[in-house]
């Protein structure tokens, strides 16, 4: 065997050993690591993934944002794969401006192979980690709710919770429409990570904008005034509407105390309720006009028809009394109510009778939901005429004994406004369905003359006036019911009117829980109604009249 | 030594296709002539002469031997480009393909996932921007920043509105004038004396607004201002500027 064979057969001796060695290792791959090979590799190379669909905006009437969406970084964690905790937290909290020691504590427990980091964060601080490079830090791209005008009609739009859903309001009530259809990703990457495929197997649908009949200029004037009425009278909380009368839009609903919308969780649950349509109250003195409409309808009386009243009047086992002193004497319908005589509304009451008196109660929608298109109306308690007491008519007639929702007041007035047409309320554009006639047109312009009244010479709201328009309104003063009677302490005070008086362009109504110092609803709610509607009216470029 | 071994091999294949040629000649009494060389496909049945014969249409003997001219002068072109130097090119010109149209593929898929990652990061702009501009409108900052520059709401009765009237439109047409022709006004260009301290007023009409040449020393104080600052004191409720048409 020469020299030439011998290199040659050293040489393939060599490489047979290490084809042997590389079949032995292969085999080893396959049939040992195999598993966690594949597993590893599809883990590092093909990423499968929801592609959350973008929420829909919501805007108000003129298109002005109130709650939108953006990108949001998540950064999570697997404990057990990081190498150094300590390190890895320091640089984490550098990144994130958080406290180092929360992180610290996460990353330490090896117990979990997941722990969330931050949840929902600024994307820039997510890019920042991103770039930070950490083993087993995993980034992942979300989408969070953002309200930009902060508390701004935050009880009415709601809340999202963490996982994209709404939780409150509208953002629940249009879930679908607002939420979309999440879609599905799988990415595949190269060794370096980089992305060398992206197919969208499921495609992502985004959520549709909604738009509201909310004027935010007129509802951040609303939320102002009610503020400053919570800051005088220190009330346990505050509600106000402002309606157009001729289509029932609603233009603001504002609650106070105000909820931040970025942390609608935090609130408290009287905070967070929407109760111009969730609360019930007894609406007191603003309730006779509703008594007076059905006594004008059923032709029982006339604006100018005269009254001898007493001091007090006995219903069964109870006396009822004016509230204000110097009350009784003669009256027409028309003082009874600028005066708010309870003598009067309850003599007119007991002249309409239970079965009339409960028709139009019903007429006006009281104790049936108004079917506005907000989440958690209530439909109110109003007795069935076979429930009454002995006492009941003389008690119902000046908004005792029944409670009625902030909506269906607003409501009711909206009719008186809109000739005897009850438009449904409502708060998303293109949801108002077809109108009702409840008043003959001329009835409720006798009542509307009335109501004009009451913010004239001798009227209960004289100082609610604005020079230039005429204006129409009842205030209301009503005891809260408490232990099976009448509280002392608390009350409501509540004024409702529109204007102007004539040709009715705006609706507006405050009711004030439970107000501290002044309780009558001249004093504290009827100024609020002054300041609201003295903001409106020239901004909605409503003329005098 | 492929070369070789093509030259070896031909000595061997040229009997057997000499044989396959043939073929069909010792069968031709009795068989429709069959192609020099098996088409793909399931193999056929052999035929036998006595079943195949009756139903077998006379040919032409000068088509028949077209065809067969055709046929091997085909497999003849076949052979030499499968054999020959040109096919292996083909064959890499192929390979080289495949392989550029999979770089192309992968380029192509890095430009959409970088498509993507910056349509994600616009959009994100987009998102900040649109919050960024709704906290901007709100009314309640741009009154505040109206009345911090002196400006006053009105009161509601002091607002007047004008009420449009049938003959309006008509009378307003009427008493419309065409404009004069705009002609522009000739700069003068005469020096201004260092000391003259600059008129404070209207400017005449038609005469363009004059900006300070850069450089040219400026007296603010004995200047008296232009009175157009929209700093000045608010205007009476009843001279606001607010009248409009319902």
């Amino acid at each position: 065997m020469g020299l030439v064979e011998r290199r040659i057969g050293l040489l393939f001796g060599l490489f047979l050993l290490l084809l042997v060695f590389a079949g032995f290792r292969a085999t080893y791959l396959v049939a040992f690591k195999g598993n966690d090979l594949r597993g590893r590799a599809a883990q590092q190379q093909v990423q499968e993934f929801a592609v959350p669909a973008r929420r829909g905006a919501i805007t108000d009437r003129n298109g002005r944002e109130l709650a939108v969406t953006e990108d949001a970084a998540t950064i999570s964690a697997n404990p057990r794969q990081i190498p150094n905790p300590a390190a890895t937290a320091t640089r984490l909290s550098a990144a994130l401006h958080v406290p180092i020691d929360p992180l610290l504590r996460k990353l330490s427990d090896r117990s979990s192979g997941f722990v969330y980091l931050a949840r929902k964060i600024d994307a820039a601080k997510g890019d920042a980690v991103r770039r930070l490079n950490l083993p087993a830090i995993t980034v992942a791209t979300e989408q969070r709710r953002t309200y930009p005008h902060g508390t701004l009609a935050s009880q009415l739009i709601g809340a999202v919770g963490t996982d994209g859903f709404g939780l409150a309001g509208i953002e629940q009530s249009r879930e679908k429409v607002l939420h979309g259809k999440d879609g599905k990703r799988r990415v595949t990457s190269d060794a370096l990570g980089n992305p060398i495929s992206i197919v969208d197997l499921d495609q992502a649908r985004p959520g549709q904008d909604l738009r509201l009949t909310i004027d935010s200029a007129i509802q951040e004037r609303v939320e102002s005034v009610i503020a400053d009425v919570g800051r005088t009278y220190q009330p346990k909380g505050a509600t106000a509407l402002v309606l157009d009368p001729r289509s029932g839009e609603i233009l603001s609903l504002a609650n106070w105390p105000p909820v931040n919308a970025d942390r609608f969780g935090d609130a408290p649950a009287y905070a967070r309720q929407d109760r111009a349509v969730g609360a019930s109250y007894e609406p007191g003195s603003t309730f006779k006009a509703v008594t007076i409409s059905g006594a004008l309808s059923e032709k029982l009386i006339q604006p100018s028809t005269l009254f001898q009243l007493g001091p007090t009047i006995q219903v069964a086992d109870r006396t009822i009394r004016e509230s204000h002193a110097g009350g009784g004497g003669t009256l027409t319908t028309a003082d009874i109510l600028a005066q708010s005589s309870n003598v009067g509304t309850v003599t007119i009451g007991l002249r309409l009778g239970a079965t009339r008196f409960d028709k139009w109660v019903r007429a006006f929608g009281f104790g049936a939901s108004t079917n506005v298109d907000i989440p958690g109306e209530a439909a109110g308690i109003v007795p069935r005429p076979k429930n009454y007491s002995g006492s009941s008519m003389g008690n119902m007639p000046i908004g005792q004994g029944l409670a009625v929702t902030p909506m269906q007041m607003a409501s009711a007035y909206q009719t008186i406004a809109n000739g005897g047409l009850m438009r449904p309320p409502h708060v998303i554009e293109g949801d108002g369905g077809p109108a009702r006639r409840v008043l003959q047109p001329h009835v409720a312009a006798q009542v509307s003359r009335m109501l004009e009244g009451v913010l004239g010479p001798g009227g209960t709201a004289r100082e609610a006036k604005i020079d230039g328009y005429v204006l129409a309104g009842k205030t209301g003063t009503a005891e809260k019911a408490e232990n099976g009677g009448y509280s002392k302490t608390k009350y409501v005070a509540s004024f409702i009117g529109f204007a102007p008086a004539r040709r009715p362009r705006l609706l507006v109504a405050v009711m004030v829980d439970e107000p501290k110092g002044s309780i009558y609803g001249g004093q504290v709610a009827a100024p609020a109604f002054q300041k609201i509607a003295s903001f409106a009216l020239p901004y909605l470029r409503i003329p005098p009249g | 030594m492929a070369r070789a071994a093509t030259a070896a091999a031909k000595p061997r294949t040229a009997p057997a296709r000499t044989a396959r040629a043939t073929a069909p000649a010792r069968s031709a009494p009795s068989r429709a002539p069959s192609p020099a060389r098996r088409r793909s496909g399931p193999a056929a049945a052999p035929r036998t002469a006595p079943r195949t014969a009756p139903r077998t249409a006379p040919r032409q003997p000068a088509a028949d031997s077209l065809g067969q001219a055709l046929a091997a002068r085909g497999t003849v072109l076949l052979d030499r480009l499968l054999q020959g130097r040109l096919w292996v090119g083909c064959i890499g010109v192929l390979l080289a393909g495949i392989v550029f149209l999979n770089v192309g593929l992968l380029q192509l898929n890095d430009q959409i996932a970088r498509t993507d990652k910056q349509s994600g990061a616009i959009g994100r702009e987009n998102a900040g921007l649109r919050i960024r501009l709704a906290k901007l409108d709100s009314t309640e900052r741009i009154q505040q920043l109206a009345e911090a520059k002196g400006f006053v709401m009105p009161a509601p009765g002091a607002v007047r509105y004008v009420h449009s009237r049938a003959g309006d439109a008509r009378n307003a047409a009427r008493d419309a004038v065409a404009p004069q022709p705009y002609v522009a006004p000739v700069p003068a260009v005469a020096p201004v004396p260092a000391s003259t301290t600059p008129v404070a007023g209207p400017p005449p009409a038609g005469t363009p607004p004059v900006t300070p040449a850069a450089g040219t020393p400026q007296t603010p104080a004995t200047t008296t201002p232009a009175t157009t600052a929209t700093t000045a004191q608010p205007a009476p409720a009843a001279l606001a500027p607010t009248q409009q048409v319902p």
